[in-house]
């Protein structure tokens, strides 16, 4: 390692330990800081929720960064994907009586087909151009899905009410059950889509064509099918997200817009096309977040306020975020 | 009949036409060399072969059958390797994983099994550093990884492009030493070389292209001797090859 690498990560270091010692300092100011049993509790409480929220959030990141390491395009309806799968799962509910988790079964093969048919229609069209472009076409995307969701579903939350029970560790730590089993769904599809990357023949071979496409091309690689499959399974990936965080969280669907730019911020932080970043960005974030919560008043403005300035700032100090590689 | 030939090939790069018709023949274990200056369209013969780039013209035929218009995979299937130029690995996998996409049409796990222990004994070096990631070995060992994995697939004839470029010294010396090794197991061997002595002394034949056009050709000692193929391209004295 370089000694200006060296020292960026010494800076990186301290910029993150200011970063989370910031909702603690603020909190102590403003008094929401109690070192009683009960805020204890709490905090321990919104760390847990934190980690589960996170592993969420960095399942459906990972759809994100997979695209943008194999094609370079920055899918700009991700987000919609994810709300999409929110629906999915409602309709599924509501309409055939379906538990979210079973529905799964059905969702995900619906899923996949659209992102081939989004490969085949769109993103074929786009790889190997300007950046922008993929970014356009993908935006414009986003945008026909929400106002075909809301021309079908009008713009009304709609909820799913689905595992409300917690779940208690100790006295004064609970966590919702459906958190838990969101995360538990998480951990699990992430591992799933680990192991396909790292063991699976086609799995090596979306690694390979996102490390070089003309050299996977000389191996007998057919990319174009490869292209299919990585677009197939951030979108399955997308819609699973979905499902998890539609037993959660009320959505319309406008919220798609919010989950793009999460997944944006946790790919941007961990380091845009690395696996692993995804899910260390996904917790970092969804901590940080709930840190903020639990502690500096007047709550979601600060929240959003932290996990993008968090972002801007790793990005300052290290461009390829916590885990990439230097490009260039 | 030759393994591979080029009739009259011209090909372009996008807008820019680089071969304006080149011909060549390479005979079942043959090793040729093909050199000449920057822009002679050496690496284009290669790419216009792999069907990487738009073919406007000629006859390329393999083992009897036609390449134009094929997809890599199917020259691939064919028996036909191809190591690009510039030490190209997939980086942030192992060695291991590196010689797997190098057999990916192989669905035969027997069959890979066998061509990775010739592999590794053609270069031990990549046995002992099997779990190793590809991007954080020397370069010369990156080299040796590339022609690896083209040989996995166990072709009738690989094509080299640059094999040499950018190595120290005695790792050139290593590299012309394998080469030479596995001609002499019988594989056909095509390359592409700037350094243009060395390869033409390893040589059975060679071709000097000069602007997308052949321009010499003969026997690696004809070539190496011809006055103005040294006074152009070999920049003054060469040893001249032995036997």
């Amino acid at each position: 390692m370089e000694r200006s690498e060296v020292r960026g990560l010494y800076l990186l270091a301290a910029f993150l330990a200011c970063a989370y010692a910031m909702p603690f300092v603020v909190g102590a100011w403003t008094g929401t800081v109690r070192l009683d049993e009960r805020w204890l509790g709490n905090l321990a409480t919104v760390v847990i929720g934190g980690i589960m929220q996170g592993g969420v959030y960095a399942m459906f990141a990972v759809g994100l960064t997979l695209i943008f390491g194999v094609m370079r395009i920055i899918n700009a309806a991700h987000g919609e994907m994810v709300m999409m799968g929110a629906y999915l799962t409602w309709v599924c509910f509501f309409y055939l009586g379906v538990d979210p988790l079973v529905a799964l079964v059905l969702t995900l093969p619906v899923a996949f087909l659209f992102g081939v048919a989004v490969q085949k229609l769109l993103l074929n069209a786009v790889v190997g151009a300007p950046e922008l472009t993929g970014l356009l076409i993908t935006f414009g995307l986003g945008l026909t899905m929400i106002y075909a969701v809301e021309l079908i579903f009008t713009t009304d939350f709609r909820t799913i009410p689905y595992a409300p029970g917690t779940v208690r560790l100790t006295n004064t730590i609970a966590v919702g059950q459906n958190r838990v089993i969101s995360f538990v769904m998480a951990v699990v599809i992430s591992t799933g889509v680990y192991l396909f990357l790292k063991l699976n023949r086609l799995g090596k071979a979306i690694r390979a064509t996102a490390l070089n496409a003309e050299v996977a091309m000389v191996c007998g690689i057919d990319v174009r099918r490869v292209y299919l499959v990585t677009t197939g399974l951030a979108a399955a990936l997308a819609v699973a997200g979905g499902a998890l965080v539609s037993i959660q969280f009320g959505f319309n669907p406008e919220t798609g817009v919010l989950y793009t730019l999460q997944a944006f911020a946790i790919i941007i932080l961990g380091g845009r096309g690395h696996y692993l970043g995804a899910l260390i960005g996904g917790l970092m974030l969804a901590v940080l977040e709930n840190l903020v919560s639990l502690m500096v008043p007047n709550g979601t403005a600060m929240v959003e306020l932290a996990a993008y300035g968090l972002m801007i700032f790793v990005l300052l100090i290290r461009p390829g975020g916590l885990m990439g590689v230097k490009e260039g | 009949m030759a393994l591979l030939e080029l009739r009259e090939v011209a090909a372009a790069y996008g807008p820019i036409q680089i071969l304006h018709g080149v011909s060549l023949h390479v005979d079942p274990g043959e090793v040729v060399a093909v050199i000449g200056p920057n822009g002679a369209g050496k690496s284009t013969t290669f790419k216009v072969i792999m069907g990487f780039i738009t073919h406007l013209g000629g006859e390329i035929v393999f083992a009897g059958r036609t390449l134009v218009g094929q997809r890599p995979d199917r020259i691939l299937g064919l028996g036909l390797g191809y190591v690009p130029q510039g030490r190209v690995v997939f980086s942030q996998m192992t060695v291991r994983e590196n010689l797997e996409m190098g057999a990916y049409l192989e669905r035969d796990k027997g069959k890979i099994r066998s061509a990775m222990e010739y592999v590794f004994s053609l270069f031990p070096r990549l046995g002992e550093r099997s779990r190793q990631l590809a991007g954080s070995m020397s370069g010369g060992e990156q080299q040796m990884l590339a022609m690896g994995r083209a040989l996995m697939m166990r072709p009738k004839m690989l094509m080299l492009d640059e094999p040499s470029l950018g190595l120290s010294p005695r790792l050139v010396d290593e590299m012309f030493d394998k080469i030479v090794e596995m001609a002499r197991s019988g594989l056909t061997t095509m390359l592409v070389e700037q350094n243009a002595a060395r390869a033409l002394e390893i040589s059975d034949r060679g071709y000097v292209l000069e602007l997308g056009r052949n321009r010499f050709e003969g026997t690696g000692r004809d070539l190496l001797a011809n006055p103005e193929v040294r006074r152009l391209y070999l920049g003054g004295e060469v040893r001249l090859p032995r036997g």
